[in-house]
Formats: structure tokens, C-alpha cells, sequence
């Protein structure tokens, strides 16, 4: 068989074949926060790429792209920690947007067989450069999984923005997030396709209007890697301001 | 066909004939037997190769399957389609049968010639897991996950780690899960049923480390089996390796349900007899004992044919006498020496008599254009063998008609010492013989005395031509009153007496032992002392010459009875030197004297007229007779051509015979005669009146009393008339 | 409640299952490769795990306890029936990482320290090898069984299997080394309040020895390893 088909033939059989780790498919959705976190004493390391692409109502803002780079620590068996920066490119510059740190707590701890699994998540994002505050983030996630590994979750937050973090100026902004999403396991431990829905509400502070997403993306684990590759398409018809596209990479190795 | 040469050339054609087509026939048989021989053999050797052949394919399929392996994409494709949850009957969500898919739809999407064990040809084949459950088949893209429990294969695989069978198409048709599809695709990339072929399928145990070989005898974990599948037609069947060789093997494999594959040309009866004989052989074959050393079971028909593993027997068809050898067909050995299982039966066949036949053919051609070409050969050789044996015949025919002319010093020479030179030699012994017959003949008109012909005859060297001179006795004699005699009688009356009294005068002469000369006419010449040595020669003459005169006398009365006149004979003789030998020319030879001596003979015969007398002698012969004889002195006489005179006698007698009283008369009045008392001579002659001679010299010594003769006569008297 | 329930049930339901059903006993035998080559009888018949199938019970409500003691679990081979809770302490004084990648039961309880523990359901049924991420050499086998009919067996291969119902039930003998099961199946026939005897006859082979953590990779040698 020639060359090219017998590599072919090992990848797809390596990536079929290979072991897999304990936790598959963490993160079946791009947007979507999940109730799975890693196994206690794990270190991950998680990179996110995504685009804002421009919208239609907002000819002027640019597309923005975004790389979320970090570490995710399991603390216990509730508990995990990622403590990312944050890169912003745009078309004028590419800076260092701002560290954070990412807590998320599992209301039941790992090996929990309940259907119904909760986790709270607070992180703090501290910005570097832009004029952005200081932000803290809060995310109440509620998930549902059935026999056949069709999962449902719910993702309710909001994003405070303090200024006064960094003795800035400003009020307090507030912008209410809500996410939710289906993801079904197309191959067991392996793959895994989902659907979701993204939306961003400001409610106190931000200028510009709502966001809107719907997506759709599809999670692969493969030996230690996971990869969750996305895109959320803005539902521009309805809010001219939402970026049209938001496609997402995230990818992660367990160390 | 008379001729010697042409019943030579004849026979000789018939013999080599004869003998060319017996040679020819019986090179023909054993042409014929030396072919079937090896064909025989042959077909051992067939059989042999093609096991070996097979055993080879199989071990090498074997082994391929063993590297696929320990293919690391296959291992670890495999792992999947086993489940130790259903194993322990733990797997309530068939997790095997997804892992069974998984392998399933890879394997599908890889393109099975990652898994083609054997060649660029798509390949038959079937994966099954360690439960037996079939995770892929070439056959049936749609088929998984089955559990196939009826195919004993399987369970024989998982248990000895590699079987093979020969499956029927009837029987890979009945399987529980479709190995081969049943119909032909348009693109035909994949194998699909053959209906007169057999599949030979080998069913492979895979584990983990590897085949079965694999070094890591410990850590081995069985994934499942694979089966393959091929033809047997084409690679084994069809292979060149026995085009090669002299003939075309065919081939037929059996398997165990009866069904039965062959080379192409096979005829059915030949077909039908070859699976009634797996059928009905109930030959027990190898049964390994413990040592390992196979035991042959004993079987009452067991000719001399079979071997240890194979048998022969013959199948007559249509087209000709099959000789067939079966053995048993074996999957592959064991390396541990132990005999693989019989898995069907092999038989490989030769149509014996469409392959002795071009053999046959060649041979024939051959023998008869050598035949043809030996029989042109024999026929010229013939020819000149006959010419050459009857060449001599031909000489001698041409010798003997030589003979038959009278060339008695023809000889032919002798070439050889075969028959025909001793017929040679033998009709040269023969012309010897016939030449010395011919002497002899000569010698028995001439020498009629017996004695001397045995001699002559026993010395042949003593009657040699060549003149000698040697001292003779010459006898003339003569008929007297023939000639007139010859004028009365008939010529076949004359004939008679001359005869009769030839008859008795050689009779005589043969007595006496003369040499006759020659007879003239009614005149006998002979002589004594030649060829054999006779020392009273002239006595033998004398008595000869008396009794000549008897035999005269008695046939007087026959003659006078017959009315011939008086016969009487006159003879002479003398003795003396002469030449003897075979005097003439060769055509025309004599053995006779010549010399004064006969000649002197000759007159004295001619002058018994004169005197009167019956036989006159010269006085040698009375000298040379010695006594022998009563002779009186009758003249001094000189013949004509010779000058010396010769006292000349008259026998009388034998010696000792009474003297006739006129005999002293005589003698007186020749004494007085000489004297030249002519008249007391004449008177003294008177007194005999009954004496021829001495009236005669009565009326001599009258004429000369009257005219008497010269002074310095001598007393001899001249006679100038022969 | 629904706990109470049930159990209120099953012990109103007792009785009258106990009158049926029966009883299977009897002993297991491993032959194993002797030093000269010849089978031989292993005379320690531990860890088997014998069990039924054919027939599913709900689980016990209480959980299985699986400890990490001096770098071994203890117990080694464990069965439980199907939605079972398995409870892995942390007994030991150092770090343990326990997780298992068998397809019935994939789990990774994370480093926990002495005194932590960390607990599983089961749910399918299936063999569960469960391995130490830190220490190689810590290997347990839990054996997840769809009912309650099943025992490990001591050194004398014994095993009492009760509360079978009546009837004809296959019966497996699992042996489990690392990744390797060595099975016995066979078929017992249970009358009602009877008592069914079988024999169950294991082939064990040598052990593969290998295993990898929980990643997927080979374990490198870790100075606590030992």
C-alpha cells in the first residue's frame, strides 16, 4: 500500500487505538462552561484561539483574535484552578491583554454518579494593557447527562467589571452571559458533537448593543490531548452588532 | 528366377526384411513399455514435486500471515475486537460488538490491501475475534458481528494456532457468513465464486506479539483468526512448474465433501472414476506411532505401485488409458515434525496414451526411414555379396564349360576357404584329377598292361612328357590280305573282325605288358622298356609277337566260316636306342618313339614279305631276349635309309620248344649261302620245301648262282622298298 | 425514600424469594505451567471471582471499599454488582493515584493524599482493572457482576454462591492477572431451595506483567515508585 494511505491508515488507527486518558472530551463545547474538571493533582495545559470577526452593524470595529493560554491545575476533587493570560491582536496591535485566575468548584466531588452536576465558577481577569477594568467573572453551570452520554448544560453568569481594581475611573459595569448546550458523543470517549447557543446581555455600563450566538462545534480527545474546535455564528439579522463569526480552537494536554 | 545371384539378392532381402520388421516391432514394445516406465515414474515424481510445491505455498502463506501479524497497525487494530467483559459474560452493552464495528469500518475504510495478505489480486478473506465473532469479511462489506459457530476451522485454529481446509464451493456457500460473494461485480475487485474450483483456506490464530512464531512464547494473547482463501485452480493446478517437464501432468484435488477441482482436460469419466475412489479407498495411511516413525498399515491389494504415501491406479476413458497416482493432500507440517492434517486428496494423472503416442510416432518415423534406408543398404550389399559369392560359381561354370571343351590345364583360382573356395579347389582337384584321368585314360589306351598303369598311376611322375632316349623293343605289325579283305565284307563286317581281332591282340600286347603306340589302320606299333623300365624288353616282344601270330591263326577258321579269304599278319621288330617322350603338338600330343630303331622295325616288318616270314627280328632283340627265344639267322640286310646291314632272324619258338628240322637246313644253306655255294645253297634250301624263307633263298642263290654278285659282297641284301 | 423503600421490599420480598431460591457451591482448580513443564495444580485459589449471569439484581446499597495499604490494594480482587458505589482510601502514607482504563469502568480519582479517598459507581457491568498511576506495581481487579450471586474465592478455591433463583444460569470463574483473564464458564442448574455443585477448572498462563498509566504511556521510574 503506498506510503501516504499507510500514514493515513496510522493516524486514524493511532487515534482510534490510543489509550485514552481518564477524562475525555472535558470541554465539549467552545463557549459553554462545563461541569468537569480535571482529576486531583492533574496539570493541563489549555490554549484557546478565537476570533471576534466584525459585524455587520459595526463596520469600523475590527476583527479581534484572541489567544487564552494557561495552565489548569486539579486542586482537589472539587476544586480546580487555571491561571491563563490573555493575548489580543488586532490589525493596529497584539498586546497582553491580562492575566487571570479561574476557579471552578464542582458541587459534588469527581466519581460522582449523579445525572445532575453542578459547578461555580469564579475567575478574575486582570488587564494589562487595554482600557478594559479589571473583571470578575462568575458562572453558575448546571449539567445534565443522560445513559446514552447526551449532556445538557446550562450556563448562566455575569462579567463585573471594577475599575476601581486599578484606581480607575468608571462605573461598574455588568454584562449578564447565558450559554447552554447539547453535545452528544458520537464516538465514545472520543468524539463528541455538540450544539450551543451563546448570548451576551449588557446590562450596566457597556456600551453597544446584545450578542447573540448559536454554534456549533465538535471535541476530540486523543491520548492526552483534547482538541474543541468551533464556531459561533452571530445571529446578526436579529442584533446587527454581534460579530458575524466567533470560531473557537481550543486545545489542551494533560502533563 | 534361376539365377543364383538374384535368389541370393532375394533371399538376403528377406532375411533382412524379416529381421527389420521384427526389430522394429520389438523396438516399438519396448519403446512403448520404457515410456509407460517412466511415465510411471514419473508420475512419482509429479506427485512428490507437487506436494512439495503445496507445502511450500502453504508455509509461505503461512508465514506471510505470521508477518502480517506482527504488523503493529494490525495488532493494534485487533485489540479492539476483543472483549475480556464478554469473555467473562460481563458485557451487557455488546462492547465487543463495538469494538467489533470500530475494527469493522476500519478496516473497510483502510482499503484491504493493507490486510492483502497474498497478492495485488483482491484477496478472500475473513477476520473473526477470539469468541468466533466475524469482525470483517471480504466477501460481505455489510457483515459483523455474527457468531459463527458451526465452522470447525475456526475452533481448530484457535486451538492449534494454524489449520487449512479445502472447502467445496457447495460448502463455502453453506457458510454462515458470505467468504466469497456469490456474484461477480462488473469491476470485479473482488475474488467471486468459481464453481469448478476448490478454496483452500487457512485460518491463522493472530496474537498480540505477533504470529504464532513470534519469540515471546509467554506473552502471547490471541486476537482471533483470519481466514484466507484462494483458488486452488490456478496456482496449483495450472502451475508451469510441470509444463516444464515431459507431458502435461494433470491435476485434481478432491476435497474432503466429494467435490472435486482439475486441470483443465480432464474428461468426466476419468472425473467420476477419481471421486469414486476417494470414496471406496479405504487404505489406512500413515499413523504416526510415538517414535514418530510412520507405520505403513498393511493392506492385502497393495502393489507394488504405492510408495508410502501415494498409490497408483489406471482409469480408461474415451481418449485413452490414465494412469493416476493419488497421495493425500496435507496441510502444512508442523515444525515439530509432526504430520499435518489430511486436509482432501491429490491426484495427479497422465493420459498414457496420447503421450506414448507422438513418442511412438517419432519412433516409427524414425525406424522407417532408418528401415528403409537399412534395407537399401542391404540391397546393394546384397548384390555384391551375391556377385561376389557366385562370381567363383560364375568362373567355375565358365572353367568347367572349359573342361567340358577339353582344356584340361584350367584352374581357377581359389579366393578363401569358405565353400566356395573349397568347391574351387575341389573343381581344381577335380580338373587335376580329370587331367590326370585324362593321362591315365591316355595311359590306359597306351600302357595296357594293369601293372604298369597302377604304377604309372601311383607314380605319375614316371609318365612326365619329355623326351629320353632310352634302348627299346620296337614291334610293328601288320594284317596281311586286310585291304583286299576290306573290299569283300561290308563296313560293318569289317569293322567286326578288326575289332575281334583287335580285341585279342591288345589283350595280348596288355599281357606282355607293351607300351602300344598307335594302331594303324589294321597295324599295331608298340614298344617296350617306356615309360616303366622293362628289362627283358625284348624278350617280352618276342613272346608278344608269337603270340600275335596265334592269335592270328585262330581266327582263321572264324574268318574262312565267315568266307574271308586268309588272313595273315606280318611283324616286325627290332631293338635298340630311341628317343620316347610325348612327341606332337599340345593340342595333338602322342607318347611315342622316334629313332632309327623304329624305323628299322618298320622295314623288317616290310621285309617279312621278302622272306616270307611271319615275324622277322633284328639280331639285337636276339640278343637283348637272351635266350629267351628260338630264333633262326635268315639275312644280312641292308633296309632302305640305312646303311649299315642287320643280321635279321625269324622267331621260330619260345626257347626250348623242338626245333623244326628245317631250321639245321637252313642255317647249313645259309652258311653255304654266304660262302657263295650257291648252288649247294640252293639245293640245300630245296630240302625245305615247306619253309617259306627257304624258298626264297632258293630262288635267291639261283638268280645269283646265274649272276653272281661282285667280289666284295658281303651277303647282304639290299632291300630298296619299305 | 427510595432507598427504604426498596429495602423494605426486598425484605418483604425475602422470604418468599429465600423459599426459591437456591444455592450454588463448589471449588475452583488453576493448573499452571509447573518449573518442569507439566501441568500442576496452583495450591493458592484466591482472587477468583465466581459469578452468575443471565439475570440482573439491583446493587446493595452500601459501597465497596478498595484500600491503598503499603502500595498494594487490599483488596485485590473485589466484586461488585452493577451501580455499585467502590470506595478507593487512601490508606497508605504516600500519594496515590488510582484509575483504571478498562472500558466498564473508566475512572481516574486523581492524586490523593494518605486519608483521602475517592469514590466510583459502576454502572456496566464488566472486568475493571484498576492500577496506581504512581506505583506500577499496583494492580487490583474489580469484577462488576449484573447480580448478587457471586463470591471471591480464599487459597481453597471455595466459593457459596446464594440467593440464585431457580433455574439454569451460566456460571463464570474469572481470573484476572493485569490484562489477562483466565475464564471458566460453565452451566448449573439450580432447583428451588437446592443446593448445585460445579467444579470450575482454570488454565492459567503466565502473566502479562505490563501495564500502562493512566495516560497511556509507560511508567518512568519514580523515586517513590518503591
Amino acid at each position: 500500500m503506498s506510503a501516504v494511505r499507510r500514514f493515513v491508515l496510522l493516524g486514524v488507527l493511532a487515534l482510534a487505538v490510543l489509550p485514552t486518558p481518564a477524562e475525555a472530551g472535558r470541554r465539549p463545547f467552545i463557549w459553554v462552561w462545563d461541569t468537569e474538571i480535571v482529576p486531583k493533582g492533574d496539570v493541563e495545559l489549555e490554549q484557546w484561539l478565537w476570533v471576534k470577526s466584525r459585524a455587520p452593524g459595526v463596520p469600523e470595529r475590527t476583527s479581534n483574535y484572541w489567544v487564552w493560554w494557561g495552565p489548569v491545575f486539579g486542586l482537589t476533587q472539587r476544586l480546580e484552578l487555571a491561571v491563563p493570560f490573555q493575548v489580543l491582536a488586532t490589525r493596529e496591535r497584539t498586546q497582553l491583554e491580562s492575566f487571570d485566575a479561574d476557579l471552578r468548584l464542582r458541587f459534588n466531588p469527581r466519581g460522582d454518579d449523579s445525572p445532575w452536576q453542578g459547578l461555580l465558577r469564579v475567575a478574575y481577569h486582570h488587564t494589562i494593557h487595554t482600557t478594559q477594568p479589571p473583571r470578575l467573572d462568575a458562572n453558575l453551570v448546571q449539567s445534565f447527562e443522560t445513559e446514552g452520554g447526551l449532556r445538557l448544560v446550562l450556563d448562566l453568569g455575569a462579567q463585573v467589571g471594577l475599575p476601581a481594581l486599578r484606581g480607575q475611573e468608571g462605573p461598574v459595569r455588568l454584562l449578564g452571559t447565558y450559554a447552554a448546550g447539547v453535545s452528544y458523543p458520537l464516538i465514545e470517549d472520543e468524539l463528541r458533537a455538540s450544539l450551543e447557543a451563546f448570548g451576551e446581555i449588557p446590562l450596566q455600563g457597556i456600551p453597544g448593543g446584545q450578542h447573540h450566538f448559536v454554534g456549533a462545534d465538535v471535541a476530540w480527545t486523543f491520548g492526552r490531548t483534547w482538541v474543541t474546535l468551533g464556531v459561533m455564528v452571530g445571529l446578526t439579522p436579529l442584533f446587527p452588532e454581534t460579530p458575524q463569526f466567533m470560531p473557537r480552537l481550543i486545545w489542551a494536554v494533560v502533563l | 528366377m534361376n539365377s543364383l545371384s538374384a535368389r541370393l539378392v532375394a533371399a538376403f532381402m528377406l532375411l533382412s526384411v524379416v529381421a527389420l520388421a521384427v526389430a522394429l516391432v520389438v523396438t516399438q514394445r519396448a519403446v512403448e513399455e520404457a515410456a509407460e516406465e517412466k511415465i510411471r515414474a514419473d508420475l512419482t515424481r509429479t506427485l512428490d514435486a507437487f506436494q512439495r510445491l503445496s507445502q511450500a505455498a502453504q508455509t509461505r502463506i503461512k508465514d506471510v500471515a505470521d508477518a502480517h501479524a506482527r504488523d503493529r497497525t494490525f495488532k493494534d487494530e485487533a485489540l479492539r475486537v476483543n472483549s475480556d467483559d464478554s469473555a467473562a459474560g460481563l458485557d451487557d452493552g455488546d462492547a465487543e460488538l463495538e469494538g467489533i464495528q470500530s475494527a469493522h469500518d476500519v478496516i473497510i475504510s483502510a482499503d484491504t490491501e493493507v490486510f492483502g495478505w497474498i497478492d495485488k489480486n483482491p484477496s478472500i478473506w475473513a477476520f473473526f475475534n477470539v469468541r468466533k465473532r466475524l469482525v470483517f469479511t471480504h466477501g460481505d462489506d455489510e457483515q459483523v458481528g455474527k457468531t459463527v459457530d458451526n465452522v470447525p476451522l475456526l475452533d481448530r485454529a484457535l486451538h492449534e494456532g494454524f489449520a487449512s481446509e479445502l472447502w467445496s464451493p457447495a460448502y463455502v456457500r453453506n457458510l454462515p457468513f458470505t467468504f466469497v460473494p456469490k456474484t461477480c461485480t462488473d469491476m470485479n475487485t473482488k475474488e467471486c465464486m468459481r464453481e469448478d474450483d476448490l478454496l483452500l483456506v487457512h485460518a491463522h490464530r493472530a496474537t498480540t506479539s505477533g504470529g504464532e512464531n513470534s519469540l515471546e512464547q509467554s506473552a502471547r494473547r490471541p486476537l482471533g483468526v483470519v481466514l484466507t482463501g484462494r483458488w486452488v485452480k490456478e496456482p496449483l493446478l495450472e502451475n508451469s512448474l510441470e509444463k516444464g517437464s515431459s507431458g502435461a501432468a494433470l491435476f485434481a484435488l478432491l476435497a474432503k465433501d466429494g467435490t472435486l477441482t482439475t486441470s483443465s482436460d480432464v474428461p468426466e469419466q476419468v472425473r467420476k472414476r477419481l471421486v469414486e475412489s476417494s470414496s471406496d479407498t479405504i487404505r489406512p495411511l500413515k499413523a504416526p506411532s510415538d517414535g514418530g516413525t510412520p507405520i505403513v498399515l498393511e493392506n492385502d491389494s497393495r502393489d507394488e505401485n504405492e510408495t508410502d504415501s501415494s498409490w497408483a491406479f489406471e482409469v480408461l476413458a474415451d481418449d485413452g488409458l490414465y494412469l493416476v497416482r493419488e497421495a493425500v493432500f496435507w496441510d502444512v507440517h508442523r515444525k515439530d515434525g509432526k504430520d499435518g492434517t489430511p486436509i482432501g486428496r491429490v491426484f495427479v494423472m497422465r493420459n498414457l496414451d496420447t503421450e506414448i503416442k507422438p513418442i511412438l510416432t517419432g519412433v516409427r518415423d524414425w525406424m522407417m526411414r532408418t528401415a528403409v534406408g537399412v534395407v537399401l543398404l542391404a540391397f546393394v550389399l546384397a548384390v555384391m555379396l551375391a556377385r561376389r559369392l557366385s562370381a567363383p560359381l560364375v568362373q567355375l561354370e565358365a572353367a568347367a564349360r572349359q573342361v567340358r571343351l577339353g582344356a584340361l590345364d584350367v584352374e581357377v583360382p581359389v579366393r578363401g576357404t569358405d565353400e566356395v573356395g573349397r568347391l574351387t579347389g575341389a573343381f581344381n582337384e577335380m580338373v587335376a584329377g580329370l587331367r590326370q584321368r585324362d593321362q591315365i585314360h591316355g595311359l590306359f589306351k597306351r600302357y595296357l598292361d594293369p601293372q604298369v598303369v597302377d604304377e604309372l598311376i601311383r607314380n605319375p611322375e614316371k609318365a612326365a612328357p619329355g623326351g629320353e632316349r632310352r634302348e627299346l623293343t620296337v614291334l610293328f605289325s601288320d594284317l596281311v590280305g586286310f585291304t583286299s579283305m576290306s573290299e569283300e565284307m561290308s563296313p560293318e563286317a569289317l569293322v567286326d573282325v578288326l575289332n575281334g581281332y583287335f580285341e585279342r591282340a591288345t589283350e595280348v600286347l596288355g599281357q606282355h605288358g607293351a607300351t602300344l603306340d598307335k594302331f594303324i589302320g589294321d597295324a599295331i606299333m608298340c614298344f617296350w622298356n617306356a615309360p616303366l623300365p622293362q628289362e627283358d624288353h625284348a624278350a617280352r616282344a618276342c613272346l608278344t609277337a608269337l603270340r600275335l601270330v596265334a592269335v592270328v591263326d585262330k581266327l582263321a577258321p572264324e574268318l574262312e566260316a565267315r568266307g574271308v579269304s586268309r588272313l595273315d599278319c606280318r611283324i616286325g621288330l627290332n631293338t635298340g636306342p630311341g628317343v620316347v617322350g610325348n612327341i606332337g603338338s599340345r593340342a595333338a600330343q602322342d607318347y611315342t618313339v622316334i629313332g632309327d630303331t623304329v624305323n628299322l622295325a618298320s622295314r623288317l616288318e616290310g621285309a617279312a614279305k621278302v622272306y616270307g616270314t611271319r615275324i622277322l627280328v633284328s639280331e639285337e632283340t636276339v640278343r637283348a631276349s637272351r635266350g629267351t627265344v628260338l630264333a633262326r639267322e635268315l639275312d644280312l640286310l641292308r633296309v632302305k635309309g640305312r646303311q649299315l646291314p642287320v643280321r635279321v632272324y625269324e622267331l621260330v619258338d619260345v626257347a626250348g620248344a623242338p626245333p623244326p628240322a628245317h631250321l639245321a637246313r637252313f642255317a647249313e644253306g645259309l652258311a653255304l649261302y654266304r660262302a657263295r655255294h650257291f648252288t649247294e645253297a640252293r639245293e640245300r634250301f630245296l630240302s625245305s620245301p615247306e619253309d617259306p624263307p627257304s624258298r626264297v633263298f632258293a630262288a635267291r642263290c639261283e638268280a645269283l648262282s646265274t649272276q653272281p654278285p661282285p667280289e666284295d659282297w658281303d651277303g647282304v641284301f639290299s632291300l630298296d622298298t619299305k | 425514600m427510595g432507598r427504604g423503600a426498596l429495602i423494605l421490599l426486598l425484605s418483604l420480598a425475602a422470604p418468599l424469594a429465600a423459599a426459591q431460591q437456591g444455592t450454588v457451591r463448589g471449588e475452583v482448580r488453576i493448573t499452571v505451567q509447573g518449573p518442569d513443564g507439566r501441568p500442576v495444580l496452583k495450591a493458592d485459589r484466591s482472587g477468583v471471582v465466581v459469578y452468575l449471569t443471565g439475570y440482573t439484581e439491583p446493587p446493595p446499597s452500601g459501597e465497596v471499599n478498595m484500600a491503598q495499604r503499603n502500595k498494594a490494594f487490599q483488596p485485590s480482587v473485589v466484586g461488585v454488582v452493577a451501580g455499585q458505589k467502590v470506595r478507593f482510601s487512601n490508606n497508605d502514607v504516600v500519594v496515590h493515584n488510582v484509575f483504571s482504563r478498562s472500558r466498564a469502568g473508566k475512572f481516574d480519582a486523581g492524586k490523593n493524599r494518605p486519608g483521602e479517598d475517592y469514590t466510583e459507581t459502576f454502572k456496566k457491568t464488566g472486568l475493571i482493572d484498576v492500577y496506581c498511576d504512581i506505583h506500577e506495581q499496583m494492580v487490583a481487579t474489580l469484577v462488576v457482576v449484573p447480580n448478587r450471586a457471586f463470591a471471591v474465592t480464599g487459597p481453597d478455591g471455595r466459593f457459596v454462591l446464594e440467593g440464585v433463583p431457580p433455574g439454569t444460569h451460566p456460571i463464570f470463574a474469572v481470573h484476572r492477572r493485569d490484562e489477562r483473564s483466565d475464564v471458566s464458564r460453565a452451566e448449573v442448574t439450580v432447583k428451588p431451595g437446592g443446593e448445585a455443585v460445579v467444579t470450575l477448572e482454570l488454565n492459567e498462563t503466565r502473566a502479562d506483567d505490563k501495564h500502562l498509566d493512566k495516560h497511556g504511556r509507560q511508567y518512568t521510574p519514580r523515586s517513590d515508585a518503591y
